[in-house]
This record gives C-alpha cells, sequence and structure tokens, in this order.
C-alpha cells in the first residue's frame, strides 16, 4: 500500500506570513504522523519562503524515534546546500528535482540529458553514501526511464526510483513561468 | 495523464524501479491513480491536502488521504 508522505511546505508558507511562529510546524507534523501518515516531506527551496533550512533539523529530531519506519524526505534541487542538508540530518529519502532557484513550483521532471547526468551523478553518490533512498522527479515519459537507470548505474534499484510528476502543466514553458494560469478545481479534477 | 502515468510506473517498476508520485493530486484524482497504479510506494502532497484541511481539519484530511491511498476498492477505469 502508499504510504502517505505529508508535504508540509503549505503550513510554512502561512507560518511565514508572520513572524509570529503561527501555525508550529512541528504540531502540523505531530498530527499528520498520529492520522497515519507514513512520511513528512520538505521542499526547503533556496528563497526559504516555506520551509526554512532550520525547520529541517527540528522536524528530524521531532520524527527520530519512529525513523527510519516514519520516513523524513527532502525535495530540492542536487547543489551543495541540499547535500549538506541531508548529511545533518540523513533523511531516509531525497526527491531531486530540475528547479531552477527561483522556480515557482516543481512544473517540469528531469529530461536527463547529458548535462543534467553530471549535475546528478556525485549527488546520487553522495546521498547513497548516506544511506538515503534517491528519487528523480520525472514526467510520465517512458522514453526517460532507461536514463534513470543509467544515471544511478551503480545505485541498487531500490535505492534509486522514479518520482511520476501527476500535474498538467504541460503547456507551460519549463521553469520560465513564475505564476501558472489559474486553474479552477473542475480543471484540475479533469486531469483524468 | 492517467494513461501516461500507468504505463512510465509499470515500466519503471519492470525495471526495478521504486515508483512515487506526487504534485497536484487530491482526494477526487488519487483514487483512479491507485486503481491504476496499485504498486506505488509514495505520494508526496501537500498543497491539495492543506487546503482540504481548511475544511476538514488537518487531522481529518491526513486520515482521509491515507484512506484514499490504502483503498483497494474498484472505481473503474476513468
Amino acid at each position: 500500500m502508499a504510504r502517505l508522505s505529508v508535504n508540509l511546505n503549505k503550513v510554512a508558507l502561512l507560518r511565514n506570513s508572520r513572524h509570529t511562529g503561527v501555525p508550529d510546524l512541528l504540531e502540523f507534523a505531530r498530527i499528520a504522523i498520529a492520522a497515519g501518515a507514513g512520511g513528512i516531506t520538505v521542499h526547503p527551496r533556496p528563497d526559504e519562503r516555506h520551509i526554512r533550512r532550520n525547520d529541517v533539523p527540528a522536524l528530524a529530531k521531532l520524527m527520530q524515534p519512529r525513523r527510519p519506519n516514519l520516513e523524513l524526505n527532502i525535495e530540492g534541487y542536487p547543489d551543495a546546500r541540499l547535500v549538506d542538508m541531508a548529511t545533518e540530518v540523513l533523511p531516509e529519502q531525497c526527491t531531486l528535482v530540475p528547479d531552477a532557484p527561483a522556480a515557482f513550483t516543481s512544473e517540469k521532471g528531469w529530461d536527463l540529458t547529458v548535462d543534467q547526468m553530471q549535475l546528478l551523478r556525485p549527488v546520487i553518490a553522495t546521498l547513497r553514501e548516506l544511506k538515503s533512498r534517491v528519487i528523480l522527479f520525472i514526467d510520465p515519459d517512458t522514453t526517460v526511464l532507461d536514463r534513470v537507470i543509467q544515471v544511478g548505474e551503480r545505485a541498487s534499484r531500490s535505492s534509486l526510483a522514479a518520482m511520476l510528476r501527476t500535474s498538467a502543466h504541460d503547456n507551460m514553458p519549463p521553469c520560465l513561468t513564475p505564476v501558472p494560469k489559474p486553474r479552477g478545481r473542475q480543471e484540475r479534477e479533469a486531469l483524468w | 495523464m492517467l494513461d501516461a502515468c500507468t504505463e512510465t510506473a509499470r515500466q519503471a517498476r519492470a525495471r526495478g524501479l521504486v515508483v512515487n508520485v506526487g504534485h497536484d493530486l487530491n482526494l477526487r484524482n488519487l483514487p483512479p491513480l491507485i486503481a491504476r497504479i496499485p504498486f506505488l510506494a509514495e505520494a508526496s502532497i501537500g498543497h491539495e491536502l492543506t487546503a482540504d484541511a481548511l475544511l476538514m481539519g488537518y487531522g481529518s484530511a491526513v486520515r482521509a488521504y491515507v484512506t484514499a491511498l490504502t483503498s483497494t476498492q474498484d472505481v473503474g477505469q476513468a
């Protein structure tokens, strides 16, 4: 059965609109865990507009008694900042996304071009040393799968995985549109 | 989109990859996805869950998504 990993970014976004620390991210993590979440996901973007870097060790500490069955998943662009965070808290899973630092949200998966594979290889190797499962965020496109295998060729299959992008932003230029066209609920529900 | 996800997930699994999903998932589009890709390892969900939580309460919203992910009822072909 699929595990639910609750992404706390939007709770952090609300918190960051004031300087009071309300709502308390850790309280929402506790509620999510008590309600049956199998993991907590954070995507600490460089501008810290939602999850801040110092949220990550606090969440890891809160989750510690129930890890590794309860999984901490850090999403992010594969740079030194992400590797530093992963080294500090040893997440069970890292989901690597190709977002430019100022991206509004993750609109496009890895194409795994030669340049992208060069970028990913050393990061995947480091994360594997940390015993973190590595997830590559890809579009639902079968032609990318061979390159997923290729980029993680020395990774065991269970430590390298694919995360399918299930949204329908196909008509948007990747990572160039700061504000997506608003979509009504009916349109979102009609993705399939 | 559902067909593309299903086929990519199937081929990923055949190659030995674990398959996770995420982005714009909600209580309405999760059931057909789970029905078509029952071997999913994880769904990470934030925006839609938080929006539902404004109406349902945070704990209730999380429980609703856990139920949607673990439900095996046949929802037919969407």
